[in-house]
């Protein structure tokens, strides 16, 4: 009886600690979702919209010495992660248009943390040209 | 929605509850699909289709992932990035008893693609993708998980919005829940923060076992709180037969005959649809 009793103990542990695991994964999720508006994103991504066609045009120039292939990546890996870990739009890719992604990079960068921009700095030097053109772009 | 029926324990009745709830949505007239994800392909055989003789889950993955790596190395300004992953192919109608459904077969090349999957960047959303071009044909998207917590369970999990973990009464196998409920965590923070739970379902429950009931209490004291634990299946003879599932339609002949087992699935039924209609 009373090693029964243990074992239930056991497993009530077990589940306790499950389950606050599961409510801390929901906070954070959460608080992640506070950081950004989402409805905002969307309003600049339908102005960038209009924008679309005569960014096309301006990525062409041979004079965005910047705009090498790696650098759209870095933008597109760091705007895609934010999309999928933070806003979940994972779903409907056809819906990101670039310079929507730039909208998210550049939201991603600033609201970065100083070692997270350290450590992609390091990674890919493009990162911060990309940054200042998005940005130029985004404004 | 998306619904991964998934414990990480074998045994617990994942087939079977996929089964049963594809039958009974289908039968209030929804639209479903079940995708067997478990390289055993026990759904897949319960539906009396030989996994060799079919191009499965597996291929739709392959193809996907193929996908992927073909738009990132030619990823430009110019493009939008898309997977239009076709899976008509490999999904079989299925006409079962008096309902018909969706399904995507499994087979056991499966079981190579974990590999793969856990190597790849993004290996986690290749299931996501590879149904986001089927998703809005559907009311209710069923996926059967192996019985493991691999990167085939990681998948199912980031492609659904809830998860359904079928439990039965017993130390280790609520142990092995408990490790469940850290793995949703995981995917919650990593992959997917969109993952609810719709429940937990008992299942094998024997209304006069002292232990059980002493289980049922602690589950529902520790855990009911935040997690909804639906009124148990009671243990059926007739069920426990059919463990390892020889014919779909036995084993839905058995449910509903058996009417209290009928009743506990029809719970979940209607909170599906309860949430889905959300």
């Amino acid at each position: 009886m009373k090693k029964e009793k243990t074992v239930d103990k056991v497993l009530e542990k077990m589940l306790e600690e499950g389950i606050i695991e599961n409510i801390k994964a929901d906070e954070e999720v959460k608080d992640k979702k506070g950081e950004i508006n989402l409805e905002e994103i969307v309003k600049i991504s339908s102005e960038f919209e209009k924008k679309k066609k005569a960014f096309g045009e301006l990525s062409k120039r041979s004079t965005l010495s910047f705009g090498t292939p790696l650098a759209i990546k870095v933008a597109y890996e760091i705007a895609y992660d934010f999309t999928k870990r933070k806003l979940k739009l994972n779903c409907d890719k056809s819906s990101l248009i670039v310079p929507y992604i730039l909208t998210l990079f550049v939201k991603a960068w600033e609201e970065s943390s100083d070692s997270f921009r350290k450590y992609y700095s390091e990674m890919y030097p493009e990162v911060v040209k990309l940054y200042e053109f998005a940005k130029k772009v985004v404004k | 929605m998306i619904l991964s029926i998934a414990n990480q324990k074998g045994g617990t009745g994942k087939t079977t509850t996929t089964l049963v709830l594809a039958y009974l949505l289908a039968k209030k007239s929804k639209k479903v699909l079940a995708v067997d994800f478990d390289p055993q392909a026990s759904l897949t055989m319960a539906l009396k289709i030989n996994p060799s003789e079919i191009s499965g889950v597996d291929k739709i993955l392959l193809n996907c992932m193929a996908k992927y790596k073909e738009q990132q190395s030619d990823l430009n300004f110019e493009d939008t990035i898309s997977f239009n992953i076709p899976v008509d192919d490999a999904i079989e109608t299925v006409s079962f008893m008096d309902v018909e459904f969706d399904l995507i077969p499994a087979n056991p090349e499966l079981e190579d693609i974990e590999t793969q999957l856990k190597s790849m960047v993004d290996g986690d959303s290749i299931l996501l993708w590879s149904l986001s071009s089927c998703k809005e044909r559907y009311d209710i998207i069923l996926i059967d998980n192996r019985p493991a917590l691999d990167w085939l369970v990681v998948n199912a999990l980031t492609a659904s919005d809830y998860i359904l973990a079928p439990v039965e009464l017993s130390t280790i196998a609520l142990g092995g829940f408990a490790e469940l409920l850290k793995t949703v965590a995981r995917v919650k923070r990593k992959f997917n923060e969109n993952l609810k739970w719709l429940g937990i379902l008992p299942v094998k429950f024997e209304k006069r076992n002292r232990d059980m009931n002493k289980k049922l209490e602690i589950l529902r004291e520790k855990v009911g709180k935040h997690i909804e634990i639906f009124p148990p299946v009671p243990k059926s003879v007739s069920l426990e037969r059919m463990l390892h599932i020889d014919s779909a339609d036995e084993l839905m002949k058995n449910v509903k005959s058996a009417k209290n087992v009928l009743q506990a699935y029809e719970n979940v039924t209607n909170k599906i649809l309860e949430v889905a209609v959300e």
